[in-house]
């Protein structure tokens, strides 16, 4: 059972609530950094990374330090300031340990600080943790539901960059080039997502 | 690192830092100060509102189990309904459900909660169209929405958005399901 | 003369220095609270809020704030407003705190704010940098007003909740439609800059605050790296 909902949670992070083409969350590098495809790659494993890093990290310290303090009000700052502090640690292990990982991935890193997406995911776990049900996200949940988050992310981001690299042989009216057609890629690319709602209704935990 | 390190260097820009996050808590905890009275009325009167909903005829309200179960009572102090709030996972996030019940029968469904499901489509549950379709259904037998089942009790779909009309569903049997454990067998 | 300069300061910010449809900032909240013409002035009216102190602020502590540490400053500052703005949401609105949901405190990270912190609030005086935020605020909004109009009217065939419009095509409320009206007033922004001889934003990192280390810079640094030790 717990397996089981481990996996609804991961699918659905993925495909029903993904974080960019349904929650619109980290626009930003999904428009700016897709253009190639080892770069959207890269740049999603960052992503990923600090995704269940900073949860790891903020889902905790808001239910066992803010909760019981009853100090809800600072989640915002702390969870901002918690994952710029990541980053930067991050950034700093990772060219001082292990400089090649630091080569491919260390690049990302300054700009996944201001990457709604990762914030969004610390906080909006905390919306599904609700003790008066049975259906409430433990850490291990959070965790999973951060990882796929940051999956769905990379899949969005791969499929994204497969169809750009169509666009730029595509022949396009002129006052569409740039920014108004790769929109538009978005908006068919999103479409395609919303046929997943079937498929993970079969698995998510209902009871 | 490319610049110096001197005491100076680490200690300005830490203690500024510290200072800026502190004035920031400072005025943080006043606002809360200010405003966490009237928010926790607001959710108050959000939650009697639905409970009001669904039991129209009660004037007040007991609680029975903390944040589940309130049994509403009348003018002169008769049970005329209970009102059950359960929670569910929806399409897009939580759906919260305010389900009446008087002697075993539904009397009323109010979705106080949906705010993560699709305007348009999931968002529509909250429509009294489709809330109606639960009065008037029996408490002991389990309901289904009718695309996945025609035996029994049904209700039909909001078009377009099974996943949040079923995710309403289930919440209305949880609520049914704590009625029949806390509420039938304790008489 | 002076009078005229700070005029310019706030009205940059609503035709000529859009943050949304020519900066392409804030590309998140545009597409995400954008269906119905309510939810976009809600968002509107707290991101302006937001701005417009926090530029207030930044830009009278510009010579307290050691250089070393001004992102994390600024974050700080950007994040404490953005927590007093929620919770009076909150107190006083409770039904645009519910409409918004998790988009308000991810205002905290619209490049919008931290953009204008960096380049304006951080270099200029209090009186232009609240005109600034309060210019750049009232162009969000507009932007926000528009697709929020457009996707309500062509969506729920309704406007601000009154149902005006007999048919209704879905898809502009959901996610798709949202991609694509934005899109649409893009090109349409477009080609008036182009009419008008100016230069034509290509990608939504030209704007922002984070783009010296990031983006199109960083992208063709990795893609030269990928070449180079490909061969």
């Amino acid at each position: 059972m717990l397996i089981k909902s481990l996996v609804a949670v991961f699918l659905a992070a993925i495909l029903t609530e993904n974080y960019v083409l349904s929650k619109f969350l980290g626009i930003c590098p999904f428009l700016g950094v897709s253009k190639k495809l080892n770069t959207a790659v890269g740049m999603s494993v960052a992503v990923t990374f600090v995704m269940v890093l900073s949860t790891a990290v903020t889902f905790p310290i808001y239910t066992y330090v803010l909760v019981p303090m009853g100090m809800e009000y600072l989640q915002t700052v702390l969870f901002i300031l918690i994952i710029a502090g990541l980053v930067q640690l991050v950034e700093i292990v990772l060219r001082k340990y292990i400089p090649a990982l630091y080569n491919s991935l260390g690049i990302y890193l300054p700009l996944i600080t201001t990457n709604c997406a990762v914030l969004g995911v610390t906080m909006l776990v905390l919306q599904k943790v609700d003790s008066t049900t049975a259906y409430t996200y433990t850490f291990g949940h959070a965790l999973v539901n951060a990882f796929g988050a940051g999956i769905g992310f990379l899949v969005a981001m791969v499929m994204f960059a497969g169809v750009r690299g169509r666009l730029e042989s595509a022949d396009i009216p002129k006052s569409l080039k740039g920014l108004p057609i790769t929109l538009v890629a978005a908006a068919l690319v999103s479409l395609s997502f919303l046929g997943f709602a079937g498929f993970v209704d079969k698995l998510i935990p209902l009871g | 690192m490319r610049f110096k390190i001197t005491p100076k260097a680490i200690l300005i820009p830490t203690i500024s830092l510290f200072l800026i996050c502190l004035v920031v808590t400072a005025a943080l905890a006043l606002t809360n100060n200010v405003t966490a009275e009237k928010i926790a009325y607001n959710e108050l009167l959000s939650k009697n509102q639905s409970m009001k909903n669904v039991c129209p005829e009660a004037q007040s309200f007991d609680e029975l189990v903390p944040d589940v179960l309130y049994e509403g009572k009348n003018e002169g102090g008769e049970t005329v309904g209970y009102a059950i709030s359960t929670a569910i996972q929806g399409y897009g996030g939580q759906v919260k459900v305010m389900t009446g019940i008087m002697d075993g029968e539904i009397i009323g469904v109010d979705v106080f909660y949906n705010d993560d499901e699709t305007p348009g489509l999931g968002k529509n549950t909250s429509n009294e169209s489709f809330r109606d379709q639960y009065k008037g259904l029996k408490a002991d037998s389990p309901i289904a929405v009718s695309k996945d089942s025609s035996d029994g009790q049904t209700v039909d779909a909001v078009t377009s958005a099974t996943i949040s009309s079923r995710a309403v569903t289930k919440a209305v049997n949880e609520a049914c399901r704590i009625y029949t454990e806390q509420v039938k067998e304790g008489e | 003369m002076a009078q005229k300069g700070l005029l310019k300061e706030f009205t940059k910010g609503i035709v000529k220095e859009n943050p949304v449809l020519c900066l392409v900032l804030g590309t998140c909240p545009t597409l995400a609270v954008t269906t119905s013409a309510s939810n976009a002035i809600g968002m509107g009216v707290a991101a302006t809020a937001v701005l417009v102190c926090s530029n207030a602020v930044i830009s009278l502590l510009r010579k307290v704030i050691p250089d070393k540490v001004r992102i994390p400053a600024y974050i700080t500052i950007i994040a404490g407003f953005v927590s007093v703005v929620q919770m009076l949401v909150k107190a006083f609105a409770p039904a645009i705190n519910d409409s918004l949901g998790i988009y308000l405190p991810l205002i905290v990270v619209n490049c919008i704010i931290l953009g204008r912190a960096e380049m304006f609030a951080g270099k200029n005086p209090v009186l232009p940098s609240i005109l600034d935020g309060l210019g750049m605020g009232v162009g969000f909004t507009a932007a926000l007003l528009c697709m929020g109009i457009i996707r309500e009217l062509l969506g729920s065939g309704s406007l601000f909740g009154m149902q005006i419009m007999p048919v209704q095509i879905l898809i502009f409320i959901l996610p798709p439609g949202g991609f694509f009206v934005f899109g649409m007033l893009i090109m349409l922004a477009n080609k008036l800059n182009t009419r008008a001889g100016k230069k034509v934003k290509t990608t939504p990192c030209d704007g922002c605050p984070m783009a010296d280390n990031c983006a199109e810079k960083t992208c063709e640094k990795t893609a030269k790296e990928a070449t180079l030790n490909a061969d």
